[in-house]
């Protein structure tokens, strides 16, 4: 009789101990998962725009519009960045009064190792571009930039029209607002959005 | 032509990286690099190449003066020089086509289009070539026949 009761006590105990490490596992996933969102969907440090196209820079500016790309070669969001510039960059018709650069970070002390992988591979097979590796983030700092991805586009007279991402999330490839804005700006409209968030690996961590 | 090995000489290193992926990506070719004309003369001793890109504007030792020096050097080298240079007025192509070159692809370039412009090139003075041949071939039975 004891004895039951003493088995029946501790198996409701290790039910109960069971139903707790469960619950625990559960909310540990959820905070896992809800973490994985916050931080996919939370956009990076957006570049302090600057409103013109600076006068010193090795990049020149076209006598149609200017777009660039920057972006950190070790990066994972930048290949969905780099997917998105490839879509957009497609379609010679909307390229032929683009000129287009994707600018390649490559902090002080940072071997030619360092921007390979990846990133660059997937580039070098995007039509229209030209692909410039940034010694020691003159560019982007030049431009402003702080995030990988962040995207800019300047007119003829070097007004910058658009700054922001071209993904909807890190690393998500699909439709958003930042490709659309482009698009209508390269097609020669206006477009609708002049910002986007960025969502990309910050380019002073890499420092 | 069949290219099967390139070397490139360029004395930026973000160029020649950018350059070597491009075309051992979309070559495919087996791409060596050199940073020098000097470089490459000795790279040349070991080894010869099916094809040779060379930038033109290079510190001691430039495009041009390189490519003769390879003249001089190796006189039994007959494969296709590429210049890559930002200098493309038509004065200064035709000077690079005078020098012997296969022909001159635009700094900066896109990475994308690189192995095509390449391979554009290579057809063209082939063709360019196989032309020459025939006018020769032509102009030696004229000769003889004349004789």
């Amino acid at each position: 009789m004891f004895n039951h009761r003493v088995i029946e006590q501790a198996d409701c105990l290790s039910k109960f101990g069971l139903m707790k490490v469960v619950l625990f596992w559960a909310v540990l996933v959820l905070c896992g998962y809800g973490s994985m969102v916050f931080y996919s969907t939370a956009p990076a440090k957006s570049a302090v725009t600057v409103g013109q196209f600076p006068v010193v820079s090795s990049l020149s500016k076209n006598s149609g519009l200017t777009l660039i790309v920057f972006l950190h070669p070790q990066c994972p969001c930048s290949i969905a960045t780099v997917s998105e510039l490839k879509g957009l960059l497609a379609h010679s018709r909307l390229v032929s009064r683009l000129r287009a650069y994707a600018v390649v970070s490559k902090p002080t002390g940072c071997s030619q190792a360092f921007v390979s992988g990846a990133v660059l591979d997937s580039l070098v097979q995007v039509k229209n571009v030209q692909v410039l590796i940034d010694d020691d983030d003159v560019e982007s700092q030049r431009f402003g930039v702080k995030t990988s991805g962040q995207t800019l586009l300047f007119d003829s007279d070097g007004k910058c029209l658009f700054s922001g991402g071209i993904t909807a999330a890190r690393g998500e490839v699909g439709g958003n607002a930042g490709v659309d804005a482009l698009r209508q700006y390269i097609t020669g409209g206006r477009g609708l959005l002049n910002k986007t968030p960025v969502f990309g690996c910050s380019l002073e961590s890499s420092k | 032509m069949k290219i099967e090995k390139i070397f490139l000489v360029d004395d930026d290193p973000n160029i020649r990286r950018i350059a070597e992926i491009s075309l051992k990506k979309l070559g495919p070719w087996q791409v060596e690099l050199a940073s020098s004309g000097r470089e490459l003369l000795a790279m040349l001793e070991k080894d010869k190449p099916d094809l040779l890109i060379l930038d033109v504007m290079m510190p001691e030792m430039d495009g041009p003066t390189t490519f003769q020096s390879v003249k001089n050097q190796f006189p039994g080298f007959k494969q296709p020089v590429i210049f890559m240079t930002a200098k493309v007025m038509s004065h200064e192509v035709d000077e690079y086509l005078v020098l012997g070159a296969a022909g001159v692809i635009c700094k900066p370039f896109n990475p994308k289009d690189l192995a095509d412009d390449v391979r554009r090139i290579c057809a063209e003075w082939e063709s360019r070539l196989s032309c020459e041949d025939a006018a020769a071939e032509s102009s030696e039975l004229l000769v003889g026949s004349g004789d």
